[in-house]
């Protein structure tokens, strides 16, 4: 997992918004939805605050798109409410709604060029064709793509009609600006250019925004707040840092990084610890189960080290190693483990200096690192 | 250079080529598949159509347009090409406004529905115009179904003539040619992403802006090509106006088919089958321009 | 759906089904004439009858007709298959100058005047000495299903993806056995379609067939007018009845290979 490693430095974001105003600027309620009786959203419900770039993150199937698009206007909910700024939307159409969509296909009219897809919008409300005329000159200007107005949109990139994609749904100042998987279409290295341009452009214009992607590394380098969704609920919406260090649920913990994965059985535990027996020894983690509790234990790659545990703050097991990985900045070990489970860490190369598979170690880490789930 | 011309000196110029053990660039041994057909349809059906043009302007005493100054000359001669235009437009007008709707409702069914619909459209282009035209005489008779039903929705409050009347001629004649206005619309409907329509919808465009705005525009290639065939059909038909209106409406065709069939002049006929002709390519004409202006690239 | 929505349903939804009514309208009445007892045409008819039908089967020229037109459509269906489908291939691929104007001849005798057409083609058949009709026929009706071939096969092959074939080469097949392994069955439907359209197409036509024929070479549409301007009675009807069955029998079959939906494009 590279936690800011793509960008090969420490993690830029732009600050949250400075004037955070603690009451919903978005808020979905209860809102449930159903395909041919498969349910695919089920009683969600999601706050965003004004200014504020919230990222839906999850597996495809999970419902994202589908949530996306009730938010939009473009697909009724079976049940639920959508309150922008205090109105009710739950009833109100689509176009109605200024609510600005980004799609995956980008959607670009083919037959209008590059001027008159930004223009649709403002066409659309009537305004005065001088002023249309000044805002989508602005628009273009923004994504860097005045040169290009009179063009069809065929003989654009996949990155310029992205950005004219972008220009077309902000020149209508919306309340709110969705964007489903924008980025998917684009080669990596371009993915990575136009995530910050995008983050640094929607900040500068304060938009709200919320972003669909099944891309982890997108979701934790862009968000103020990531929503993970799976099966059509949301399972953990908080900051990139505690979706990612303190992942609320097994399913968030494998979908964003890598982790070691224990299967166990609460053995004991006293005070506000947990002992929990598993095939490479007991282990202990902060928490309260019942003994018996048939849990889950993880921890974080670059939470373990080689050699002996520095007393009883300290987890310790002792494995054969795998696989060692050299990735340049890090090594990714790779360990034997029992059936079902996984061992992995992440350490400076010269820290595995010389390991070879086979050989002996012995893995530390702290017990406050220790992530433990109770498992059905 | 007329195609077969061109592809005559090509395959000469790749024949002289290869002789030179070079082979040119240009030309490609799969465009010299076209020849064969195009061969055969230069043979067939422009040769006949260059002579009978040719044949047209050359009277007894050598080239002459003597016979198409006459025919323009005679008011007669303009009330026909009004009949055969007006019906042609009628015709087209009508399968336009039916059929535009119908396109789309034939888009959006699925299934059962969509099956039922499918086969209205087809099963009657198997049947022949001489079995339609022969059904509408019996449909449109003071008895017949349509009379009643008009009598039924109390639109009329005694039988109207129909058959034999100009009504009843384009009632027939946009039933036989519905389908060709309904398919090509139908293919381009049936293409146009829906996401085109919902980003429009996000960007505040009402139903009636985006249909005027998105979903018109991209459909403007079908209506074009489902025009040019009902308006060039239309212009052209024979047996429908024959069946449905005998001798009363004169259209092009009909007194291209007496000049030739009954009263064996050649001469009238052959102006008469230029005019028509004319009329003909320039709809194709105008319809590949129009539809130039309207390509949008997928 | 907001109420203009709603509105634009209801019309079209409506005016389908009077579409749908119009078109259906001509075939249910011929077929319920054929069963009339009266030789009149009377509906709904006093008495039902099969005697039109025993007529038609009593007919002395009808069946001959049909042959002729069966075989002519037939022949020049197959000619147009190949004529058209090498066409089209050699404008979908090939890049040669004329590229659309050859297209745009190719489908140009579909909007052309079928008297038109037909009297150039008698003159010209004449000039050349050509006498024998069914040899006329042929001619003329490869003409007309030629553009019906090209137009749809030309339509699908620009949908088609030709890396297809270049996998197919890169397998070990040579160009024109992978052209015939890979391509022709992607282009079955296509040609399902052009061979349907075209087949009802030489089978329907009148106005270039009234010239191409002699006293005794007649195609069915010719037939079937003469008979109508003749005597008419609802012999007519059952024949047109027969027509209708068998092209209900065509399509059943068309659409358990291809699916209706493929043959709407035309």
């Amino acid at each position: 997992m590279m936690l800011g490693g793509t960008e090969g430095g420490p993690r830029e974001r732009p600050a949250p918004p400075a004037s955070r105003d603690a009451t919903a600027y978005l808020e979905v309620t209860g809102v449930e939805k159903q395909f041919r009786d498969t349910p695919v959203i089920q009683g969600l419900d999601l706050q965003v605050r004004a200014g504020e770039f919230v990222c839906l993150l999850g597996p495809s199937g999970c419902g994202k798109t589908t949530l996306l698009r009730i938010i939009a206007g473009l697909l009724p909910a079976d049940r639920g409410r959508i309150l922008l700024e205090g109105a009710d939307l739950t009833r109100v159409p689509a176009h109605k709604r200024n609510v600005g969509v980004v799609f995956q296909s980008y959607a670009l009219f083919p037959h209008l060029t590059v001027a008159e897809n930004v223009a649709f919008g403002l066409k659309a409300r009537g305004l005065p064709a001088a002023e249309i005329r000044e805002t989508v000159a602005r628009a273009l200007a923004l994504v860097r793509l005045d040169e290009s107005a009179d063009r069809s949109i065929f003989v654009l990139s996949g990155g310029q009609q992205q950005r004219i994609a972008v220009a077309r749904a902000l020149a209508v100042k919306p309340k709110l600006l969705l964007l489903d998987e924008p980025l998917s279409a684009l080669d990596r290295k371009l993915r990575e250019t136009m995530r910050m341009e995008l983050r640094y452009l929607l900040r500068d214009l304060a938009i709200t925004a919320i972003f669909v992607t099944h891309d982890q590394d997108e979701a934790l380098v862009m968000s103020d707040r990531i929503a993970v969704m799976n099966a059509g609920r949301i399972e953990q919406f908080d900051v990139p840092a505690a979706i990612y260090t303190r992942p609320a649920t097994p399913f968030v913990l494998d979908f964003v990084g890598m982790s070691t994965r224990l299967a166990g059985t609460v053995a004991g535990g006293n005070g506000g610890q947990v002992e929990v027996e598993t095939a490479l020894g007991r282990l202990r983690a902060h928490g309260r189960l019942p003994a018996g509790t048939r849990v889950l234990v993880a921890v974080r790659p670059e939470d373990l080290r080689l050699g002996p545990p520095h007393g009883h703050a300290e987890n310790a097991v002792t494995l054969r190693v795998r696989d060692p990985v050299f990735l340049g900045s890090k090594l990714i070990l790779h360990f034997h483990a029992p059936e079902g489970d996984r061992v992995v860490a992440e350490l400076p190369p010269a820290a595995g200096h010389g390991l070879v598979p086979g050989d002996g170690v012995t893995v530390s880490w702290d017990v406050a690192a220790t992530l433990v789930y109770p498992t059905p | 250079m007329s195609p077969t011309g061109r592809e005559t000196a090509l395959a000469g110029e790749l024949a002289l080529g290869r002789r030179r053990g070079r082979l040119r660039e240009r030309v490609e041994p799969i465009s010299l598949l076209a020849l064969p057909g195009t061969l055969y349809l230069s043979v067939a059906f422009g040769v006949p159509l260059l002579l009978l043009l040719v044949r047209s302007v050359y009277g007894d005493g050598g080239l002459s347009v003597a016979s198409y100054v006459r025919f323009f000359e005679d008011p007669f001669s303009w009330a026909v090409i009004w009949n055969t235009l007006k019906a042609a437009l009628l015709t087209t007008l009508i399968c336009l406004l039916a059929g535009y709707p119908a396109a789309f409702a034939l888009a959006r069914a699925s299934g059962a529905l969509q099956a039922l619909l499918l086969t209205a459209l087809i099963l009657p282009l198997s049947v022949g115009v001489v079995v339609k035209a022969f059904a509408w005489t019996i449909l449109l008779r003071s008895d017949g179904i349509v009379n009643r039903l008009l009598l039924l929705t109390g639109l009329t409050e005694a039988p109207v003539r129909l058959i034999f009347t100009q009504p009843g001629l384009i009632l027939g004649a946009v039933n036989v040619f519905l389908p060709f206005m309904v398919l090509p619309i139908f293919a381009v409907v049936k293409l146009i992403d829906r996401s085109l329509l919902d980003a429009a919808a996000t960007l505040g465009a009402s139903p009636v802006h985006r249909f005027l705005h998105v979903t018109l525009p991209l459909t403007m290639p079908g209506v074009i090509a489902g025009v040019a065939f009902v308006f060039s059909m239309s212009v052209s038909m024979y047996v429908i106006p024959t069946l449905l209106m005998g001798d009363r409406f004169k259209t092009l065709s009909i007194l291209i088919a007496r000049s030739f069939l009954f009263m064996r002049d050649r001469a009238a006929g052959s102006t008469l089958a230029v005019v028509l002709l004319l009329i003909a390519v320039a709809v194709v004409v105008a319809s590949a321009m129009l539809s130039r202006r309207h390509q949008h690239a997928r | 759906m907001t109420p203009a929505e709603r509105a634009a349903t209801v019309a079209i939804w409506t005016v389908t089904a009077a579409v749908v009514l119009v078109l259906l309208a001509p075939l249910v009445v011929t077929v319920a004439v054929s069963f009339s007892a009266s030789p009149v045409f009377n509906l709904p008819p006093p008495e039902w009858s099969l005697r039109w039908y025993q007529r038609t089967a009593r007919l002395r020229e009808l069946w001959p007709s049909v042959r002729l037109s069966v075989e002519i459509a037939l022949l020049s269906t197959g000619i147009s298959l190949v004529l058209g489908t090498l066409c089209a291939m050699a404008v979908a691929r090939g890049d040669f100058p004329g590229k659309t104007a050859v297209a745009t001849f190719m489908v140009s005798p579909l909007m052309m005047p079928g008297l038109v057409v037909g009297v150039a083609i008698l003159q010209a058949l004449r000039e050349a000495g050509l006498r024998d009709a069914w040899l006329g026929l042929l001619i003329g009706h490869v003409v007309i299903t030629l553009p019906y071939v090209t137009r749809t096969v030309l339509a699908s092959l620009s949908l088609f993806d030709f890396t297809l074939i270049e996998a197919a080469r890169t397998l070990g097949c040579s160009y024109p056995r992978s052209l015939l392994t890979v391509m022709v069955p992607v282009l079955a439907p296509a040609f399902l379609t052009s061979g349907l359209f075209a087949f009802l197409a030489s089978m329907d036509n009148y106005p270039i067939s009234i010239f191409l024929i002699d006293a005794r070479n007649k195609t069915l549409p010719i037939l079937m007018l003469q008979y109508l301007e003749e005597n008419p009675d609802p012999t007519i009807a059952a024949i047109s009845a027969g027509l209708i069955l068998l092209t209900i029998v065509v399509l059943l079959v068309a659409d358990r290979l291809v699916g209706l939906r493929r043959l709407a494009e035309f």
